[in-house]
């Protein structure tokens, strides 16, 4: 079971040593979800390019946060 | 390029970053400990992995299709943007590089101390083996899970296979492969897929169809390098000799 949890919480370090990158991509998935529910249309046709441009910001917003300077 | 054979580079790629990571901490435990430890460990985590792998599968062919693309794009997307991101801060200085050679000294000496029992650097191995093979078997379900399975297999099979027979008969850590490098185009093909599987997840429709992977792959790609040469250090010029 101290295995089982070692590596749990391996993983979960990992998810939250990115956290501004994964909580930002979940963000924008979520806000996309939304947005599709809201107006049906744009899914087919627009929210592909949307979500790419999207998670391109995400990449870049968590890239030039100017505290990440980690050492791991 | 076709579907499969990017799923197959791309899982190629996963496996050997994944591949250098564990066989450098194999290494150290049969270098302090012999290779008893070292084996009986990693077989224990391989057999692990492969009762997860034969229990996961048939959830995966249970989900819907649609849910099943947005699971595995999430999947992907977080995994590869997370490499592209660690790989950049790697290659800018902000984040220290892997030092293989650097790693495998520390845990041989750390396994080597009197009093560290031979379970102890045994259990080390099932654990290097059971965490980076997580790792691979979410990338590889998750790339083979839409429809490309074979190919996502093959890349990691070939892959494993090259890496571990190429430490194991240099008997050292593979420190010349340079891992950031394929960290980061790892990461732009993961991130790739899964925003492609997200968007299709959630009933989106690619301009071009599958041609949206290549420009998909182009745009991480673009974005990715722009981001290496804006963060890269400068030569402060204040500082420079005269």
């Amino acid at each position: 079971m101290s295995i089982l949890r070692d590596i749990l919480s391996e993983l979960a370090a990992m998810f939250w040593a990115d956290r501004r990158l994964n909580l930002g991509l979940l963000a924008a998935t979520a806000l996309a979800i939304g947005l599709g529910l809201i107006v049906p249309s744009i899914s087919a046709g627009w929210l592909p390019v949307c979500l790419a441009l999207g998670y391109g910001a995400v990449i870049v917003w968590a890239l030039l946060d100017p505290s990440d300077r980690r050492k791991d | 390029m076709s579907a499969s054979a990017a799923v197959f580079l791309a899982a190629f790629l996963a496996c050997v970053v994944e591949a250098l990571e564990t066989v450098t901490l194999l290494l150290a435990v049969a270098a302090a400990r012999g290779w008893r430890p070292a084996l009986i460990g990693a077989a224990a985590g391989f057999s692990l992995l492969t009762v997860l792998v034969l229990a996961l599968w048939p959830l995966v062919d249970a989900i819907p299709r649609d849910a099943l693309h947005l699971v595995v794009g999430l999947l992907l997307l977080l995994f590869g943007a997370g490499w592209l991101h660690k790989s950049v801060l790697r290659a800018t200085g902000r984040a220290s590089r892997h030092d293989f050679d650097a790693e495998f000294g520390a845990a041989r000496d750390d396994l080597a101390r009197p009093g560290v029992a031979d379970w102890v650097a045994g259990v080390a191995a099932f654990k290097a083996v059971l965490l980076e093979g997580l790792e691979v078997i979410f990338v590889v379900l998750a790339l083979g899970g839409t429809n490309s399975l074979p190919a996502a297999v093959w890349g990691a099979v070939v892959a494993c296979v090259l890496v571990f027979s190429a430490a194991f008969a240099l008997r050292r850590p593979l420190s010349a492969i340079p891992d950031n490098t394929l960290k980061f185009w790892t990461g732009v093909m993961l991130t790739a897929f899964g925003t492609y599987w997200t968007a299709e997840g959630l009933g989106g429709t690619w301009p071009m169809g599958d041609w949206a992977l290549a420009y998909l792959v182009a745009y991480f790609a673009v974005l990715g390098g722009a981001l290496l040469r804006i963060l890269r250090p400068r030569p402060n010029r204040a500082e420079a000799p005269r």
